[in-house]
């Protein structure tokens, strides 16, 4: 008896669980069909082009039957371009950088200096993109003679291919954060840093930034953040050279 | 009193115009055509190859080109760039590394010039030539750090004496589980190696058939490139997108057989269906109404 009502509560169980399931069974596309029949997206050309107002812009082609490429240009033996959005496959690729210097300001103990700039991307290829970022030589004293290294954020653990916390402003050091839809994904919040790979000691650089999808003015933040160590440390004006190579994919 | 006045005018305006000055941070843009491309030269002969640079910025930039090799990264179609290129049949010039003086809404061109010897080996070599931009005059000093952008265009160089190279993609992965749950969904990211020495674009198909035979879905391969000897992930091409290889539906059941149909070639797998998480919830069902019972008899 004991054991028909465990079974029972068992098939309770299931039952509900099913229900759950089934109840959010996906939507289906409609497809034309029978026995002797399959109409693929029903080709009814109604109108195509490129439209824009000051607030938006898009390109369309109304009712092709298979619209987009087929093949590559200028790799495949054949290309067909059916509607007209195949044209992004022979696009442009545009990087821009919101300014091209960065002012961290007179750095001074127990205190961090920041300052942003702004990467943005068009990508017309399937084949997407990445920004790669590297610095030329540690962060420099004006005098020359002083450094300030790489952050190793607040755990003691973040890299140049690993991001961590750092917000202890005790902890000095020299690093940035990447925040946009496409930015790496270690850069789990503003309050995440990496440090920039240094050519200077061979460091490759690293993809701080990617998709491999079309992208149209995507954009990433980038925060550069610097503190010293311990007054020990020179204060005072630093500078290094930050280098940002944004590659397309294939 | 008015030269008071007048002074703090006179050093307001001073002050602010400098502070305006300093808040000017102009960019950096530049725009380049083509983003990638492929290129066939026959052994014996010589080819060319034209990248157009624009500078959209407000800005006197100084391009200076640099060809490197590119290497893929196995999964993606994001180049992995190498420090150097080892690529001989570039027809090295003194004009192709000097810098290019672009003036704002400026256009450029750079045409690279080829030349293969005859007898060259059947090779391809994936280039990307860098174009790393500087804002002219700006020079590093003690109060800022300068920014440098960079911008690459990928030219897949192929040298080859076949008029149509050998295509041949094999499934290095499937990436699929081989167990899933009835209602969960069968998802799957193959990687195809290309066995050949040439690019080629992947075509053919994944599709999916029951136990029935019946075949539940079919999805054709987006013709993404998949580099010599290289391998890469596929993607599915729906609605004239990339998307993810992935069948739902209300209820799987049994053994679903993967096939994927390559122009030369046709790999499958089988992946199980069983209700898993329904089975679970027997076992919580079950579980849940003997604690019950034990909490009911020790209240008693």
């Amino acid at each position: 008896m004991r054991l028909k009502s465990a079974v029972l509560w068992g098939i309770a169980f299931a039952t509900a669980w099913s229900g759950y399931q089934l109840a959010l069974r996906p939507a289906w596309a409609e497809r034309l069909e029978s026995n002797s029949y399959v109409i693929q997206f029903g080709n009814f050309n109604v109108t195509a082009g490129e439209k824009e107002s000051a607030s938006y812009k898009v390109t369309d082609t109304v009712g092709q039957t298979g619209a987009g490429p087929y093949g590559q240009y200028g790799v495949s033996s054949y290309f067909i371009g059916g509607g007209f959005q195949y044209i992004y496959q022979i696009d442009q690729f545009s990087f821009a950088i919101s300014k091209l210097t960065i002012d961290l300001g007179e750095l001074t103990t127990g205190a961090h200096n920041t300052d942003t700039l702004t990467l943005t991307i068009t990508s017309g290829g399937a084949g997407g993109y990445a920004v790669y970022a590297y610095e030329t030589k540690p962060l420099t004293h004006q005098d020359g003679s002083h450094t300030i290294a790489d952050t190793t954020c607040d755990s003691g653990s973040c890299s140049e291919s690993a991001a961590g916390i750092w917000t202890n402003v005790n902890i000095g050091g020299f690093g940035f954060n990447a925040n946009g839809s496409d930015a790496a994904s270690d850069f789990l919040t503003s309050d995440h840093f990496r440090q920039f790979a240094n050519a200077a000691t061979a460091e490759p650089m690293q993809s701080i930034m990617s998709s491999t999808d079309v992208v149209e003015g995507e954009t990433t933040t980038i925060t550069y953040k610097a503190g010293l160590n311990n007054a020990s440390q020179a204060a005072g004006r630093y500078e290094t050279a930050t280098v940002y190579v944004a590659v397309p994919g294939f | 009193m008015k030269k008071i006045l007048l002074a703090t005018l006179l050093s307001t305006f001073f002050l602010s115009t400098k502070t305006i000055a300093h808040a000017q941070e102009v960019g950096f843009n530049l725009v380049i055509a083509p983003a990638q491309a492929y290129l066939k030269i026959l052994p014996g002969n010589r080819a060319t190859h034209t990248i157009t640079l624009e500078n959209s910025g407000d800005e006197t930039l100084k391009i200076t080109p640099k060809v490197l090799d590119f290497a893929t990264d196995g999964k993606t179609g994001l180049p992995v760039l190498l420090g150097k290129s080892e690529f001989a049949y570039l027809n090295l010039t003194d004009e192709l590394y000097q810098p290019i003086t672009l003036p704002p809404k400026g256009k450029a061109q750079l045409t690279l010039s080829f030349s293969v010897p005859s007898g060259a080996k059947n090779k391809e070599y994936p280039l990307s030539v860098v174009f790393t931009a500087d804002k002219e005059g700006v020079q590093a000093n003690d109060a800022t750090s300068p920014i440098t952008g960079s911008v690459a265009s990928n030219l897949v160089v192929l040298v080859s004496d076949e008029s149509e190279p050998t295509r041949k993609l094999t499934l290095a992965d499937a990436g699929a589980p081989r167990l899933v749950d009835s209602f969960g969904s069968i998802t799957f990211a193959p990687i195809v190696k290309n066995e050949t020495y040439a690019a080629t674009i992947a075509s053919g198909s994944a599709s999916i058939i029951d136990w029935r035979g019946e075949t539940v879905s079919t999805l054709p391969f987006y013709p993404d490139s998949v580099l010599g000897f290289s391998t890469r992930e596929l993607r599915g091409f729906h609605e004239n997108s990339p998307v993810l290889f992935s069948y739902k539906a209300p209820f799987l059941l049994g053994p679903y057989k993967i096939r994927f149909d390559f122009d030369t070639s046709s790999h499958e797998i089988i992946v199980l269906a069983a209700p898993l998480s329904l089975l679970g919830a027997v076992g919580i069902g079950i579980i849940t109404y003997l604690i019950y019972n034990r909490l009911l008899a020790n209240k008693k």
